[in-house]
């Protein structure tokens, strides 16, 4: 009983101390929400706001901010009631509406502590800031119309006096106007920092720093790559790379800009749209170069589709914030992987440092999007290193391919002037010759002359890669001569519909009339050659006719032989890839068909065939 | 002699035929040009002939077929050509001469006089004689060869592994193109002289080449003493 009656006596004592206690404390007071200043930008600003402020230390505390149209000095003191103003958001300031005031509270936790001495502000509107009533400075001069307004500087740094940071509760109040902040959005918003000076002064540092160096890089790789582009090779890859480069340099120079020379607040938003503008242009050359350089089909439409897509990408994005550039960079790096995951998987040569290169500047934007503006060397730095392996895989395979095709022309050269003065040529007409001069002089002399004429032909087109049809026929009609001599027999060459503009590999004719000479045997007493060119816009197709008879042991005249063998290498030099040779008997004898298809829709010229620091065509 | 030109050079067949004539005179019997071998080889046998003059490009497999068929006949083959660089394999292949073009009427000279001369002997370079078997033609190589006997119009090779292969040529047309090493002991005899071992004289002016694997071929009354004095 006298325990039971001690526990009661004992519970009953402590429920009434405890009541006791909260009695001694007061009635509840609203106790104020206090929030790291990152939690208050939750939701209402971008990542690269929530950026800046995750850098703040921990223990600032921001009370929620309040708002209220209109201008009174006394809602600058820390005792004015501002209950019944609305909450607002940091970024959920009205942009061209008046002047309008903000309060709201930091204090430090643990209690005790003293706050930093710094204040850095950046926002595009007029403001005053008052800091537990005391002014403590002014960006531009608030006003009620656009007129009165003055802008102020996008960044400014304040200093709090030692009498201003005591531990505790403190004020602040800012009077703003915002008729000058640029941006289309109907809402605005400032981002306000206290931290050390120290540490302040070098968010500025931090954010001039790398776009310095990297505009600097960007701007001589870039000009490295123009004067490349018109001195070495005028390439079209050159210069979108050239072009990815200097936007980047562009963007980069703005962006420290910014930090080393504070420019007027109502700049702010033409100088986004630039350096949107720049990041889109960055993003349609490193498309643009991989379609070009890895020939990817869709090279027409696509660079218009993306800037389309940007266009609408600008239009929807809310333009407050200007995030269109980290949308459109985003786009143009997925597409330029595609493009280089297209080009990998087709084997093209230089595909994979391109694809690593923009997969990881891919990659990094995807993971931390915000920066792209600060961090030059993780978020474009690979891609352009990767563009520009591709271009030195290709540089070095053009001109690997231009001294192997130097040595097949130095070696056709030789083989057609060696299959002129061949033994079986050359000394059974130094023969015929031994005969006619002792036999008939007359003859000698003819041949003589018909012998020289094909040999001073031969040497003035021997060199060339391509020569006219003319100077074609000269020779065939000089070989002519020489073997109507030789054979006793009329040698003629007949053309019809033949455009003798046209270029066509030397020798090319005259090795097929030789090989119906040396191969068939006349018909009623005389070897003829018709020559046929057929001209549609896809193909020139010619066509060669040798009327003789085909003897019973002679090899067909379309059997590889050297001959042959220096017809295709020819034509391989001059129209790679575009020719076909075909050969068969007819009723008259044989003939042979070649077939030269056009160059890109053009004529077979010069220009296109022998170009040797043009886009070549992947094999 | 009767001569057969393949030459698809008008203007050189009939310088060859006028060489000829000029060579030759009366000891020529009678020429014909053609302008293919292929044309000409059909009517060899109705009208055979001792020499060809031959044009002939022996790049690519054509040219090689139609030498080692015009060296297996029964007839000499001179080669006239352009192409010199072929000229040691003809030799090989037991032509008689080869001429190069442009030729001159000496050079042509010199080359029919291999035939008709008092030496008879061609340039002896053959390392294979061509043999006519069932139609085809096979290569025997030289250095096989022990010795050759005389069978009228044809000669028998006597290989050394005992083999007998008939060939087209005559004794002296064979002998013509076979290197210095064969030796002609009897009319119906060549040998290779390095395979000979002793020569012996037997009872009435009977006399005998004993061969290192033991054969003994007859040798003519009139080369014994000289041979002799060859064997040392």
């Amino acid at each position: 009983m006298t325990t039971l009656g001690r526990v009661f006596r004992s519970g009953l004592s402590l429920g009434l101390l405890a009541i006791a206690i909260r009695a001694a404390e007061g009635p509840a007071r609203p106790e104020r929400d206090w929030r790291h200043p990152l939690d208050w930008t939750q939701g209402t600003v971008r990542a690269s706001v929530q950026r800046w402020f995750a850098e703040l230390p921990p223990q600032l505390r921001y009370s929620e901010a309040r708002w209220r149209p209109g201008d009174d000095g006394r809602w600058a003191g820390p005792e004015f009631a501002d209950q019944d103003w609305p909450v607002t958001g940091y970024w959920n300031l009205p942009a061209r509406a008046g002047v309008f005031w903000v309060r709201f509270r930091v204090r430090m936790e643990p209690e005790g502590a003293r706050l930093p001495g710094g204040l850095l502000i950046s926002t595009v509107m007029a403001y005053e800031i008052f800091w537990d009533g005391v002014r403590l400075g002014e960006s531009g001069v608030p006003g009620n119309d656009r007129a009165a307004e003055v802008p102020g500087r996008v960044d400014r740094w304040f200093s709090l006096p030692d009498q201003l940071r005591q531990p505790g509760e403190h004020v602040v109040a800012l009077r703003l106007s915002s008729h000058r902040c640029g941006f289309p959005a109907a809402q605005t918003g400032l981002r306000l920092l206290i931290d050390e000076p120290e540490r302040l002064q070098r968010v500025a540092v931090r954010e001039a720093l790398v776009p310095t160096l990297a505009a600097g890089a960007a701007v001589m790789a870039g000009l490295a790559g123009f004067i490349m582009w018109l001195v070495a090779a005028r390439r079209p890859t050159l210069l979108l790379l050239t072009g990815m480069c200097l936007s980047a340099a562009a963007m980069q120079a703005l962006h420290a800009h910014r930090w080393f020379f504070q420019y007027p607040a109502d700049w702010h938003y033409p100088v986004l749209l630039v350096m949107a503008f720049l990041v889109g242009l960055q993003g349609i050359c490193l498309v643009a170069f991989l379609l070009v350089h890895f020939a990817v089909p869709g090279a027409r439409w696509l660079p218009a589709a993306l800037v389309a897509v940007y266009v609408v990408v600008s239009w929807w994005s809310p333009a407050r914030l200007n995030l269109e550039g980290v949308h459109m960079l985003g786009i143009g790096m997925a597409v330029a992987l595609a493009c280089a995951g297209w080009a990998a998987w087709r084997r093209r040569q230089g595909a994979w440092p391109a694809l690593i290169g923009v997969w990881i500047s891919g990659a990094a934007l995807s993971f931390e999007p915000s920066d792209y503006r600060t961090n030059f060397f993780v978020k474009f730095l690979p891609a352009m290193l990767g563009l520009t392996a591709a271009l030195a895989v290709r540089l070095r395979d053009e001109r690997l391919q231009a001294r192997s095709a130097q040595l097949t022309a130095a070696r056709l050269e030789l083989e057609l002037l060696k299959k002129n003065i061949q033994p079986h040529f050359l000394l059974n007409t130094l023969a015929t010759v031994l005969e006619t001069i002792e036999q008939e002089p007359r003859v000698a002399a003819a041949l003589v002359e018909a012998l020289a004429g094909e040999f001073r032909v031969l040497s003035r087109v021997a060199g060339e890669k391509l020569i006219p049809l003319s100077q074609e026929l000269e020779l065939c009609r000089a070989h002519l001569r020489v073997m109507s001599l030789r054979k006793e027999a009329p040698c003629t060459l007949d053309t019809t519909g033949v455009d003798e503009t046209t270029p066509v590999p030397p020798a090319l004719f005259h090795t097929l009339i030789e090989n119906g000479l040396t191969h068939l045997r006349p018909r009623d007493g005389r070897y003829e050659f018709i020559l046929r060119q057929e001209r549609t816009p896809a193909e020139t197709r010619y066509r060669l006719v040798a009327r003789g008879v085909r003897g019973p042991e002679a090899a067909e005249p379309g059997r590889e032989g050297t001959g042959l063998r220096y017809l295709k290498a020819r034509l391989e030099e001059s129209c790679t890839g575009r020719w076909t040779l075909a050969g068969g008997p007819v009723p008259e004898g044989w003939e042979t068909c070649i077939g030269i298809r056009s160059a890109g829709g053009e004529g077979l010229t010069p220009a296109a065939a022998g170009g040797g620091l043009g886009e070549a065509a992947p094999p | 002699m009767r001569i057969l030109i393949v030459e698809d050079e008008p203007l050189l067949a009939r310088r060859l035929e006028r060489f000829c004539h000029e060579i030759l005179g009366d000891q020529l019997e009678a020429i014909r040009t053609a302008t293919l071998f292929s044309e000409a080889s059909a009517r060899l046998d109705e009208s055979p002939i001792d020499l060809l003059l031959l044009d002939l490009n022996l790049n690519g497999r054509d040219g090689m077929e139609l030498l080692t068929r015009s060296v297996a006949g029964s007839f000499h083959t001179i080669i006239v050509s352009a192409n010199t660089d072929q000229a040691l394999r003809a030799f090989e292949y037991g032509v008689i001469d080869f001429v190069a073009k442009p030729f001159s009427r000496e050079r042509l000279e010199q080359a029919l006089r291999r035939l008709t001369g008092r030496e008879g002997r061609g340039a002896g370079g053959a390392r294979f004689l061509a043999v006519r078997k069932l139609g085809r033609v096979e290569l025997v190589p030289v250095e096989r060869v022990v010795y050759v006997e005389g069978a009228g119009a044809y000669a028998e090779l006597v290989l050394d592994d005992g083999r007998r292969e008939l060939h087209d040529k005559t004794l002296e047309k064979l002998h013509a193109v076979l290197p210095p090493d064969f030796e002609r002991i009897h009319k119906s005899f060549i040998v290779r002289w390095s395979l000979v071992k002793a020569l012996h004289a037997q009872e009435g002016s009977h006399y005998e080449a004993e061969l290192r694997n033991g054969i003994r071929l007859p040798i003519g009354r009139q080369r014994y003493k000289e041979l002799r004095e060859k064997l040392g």
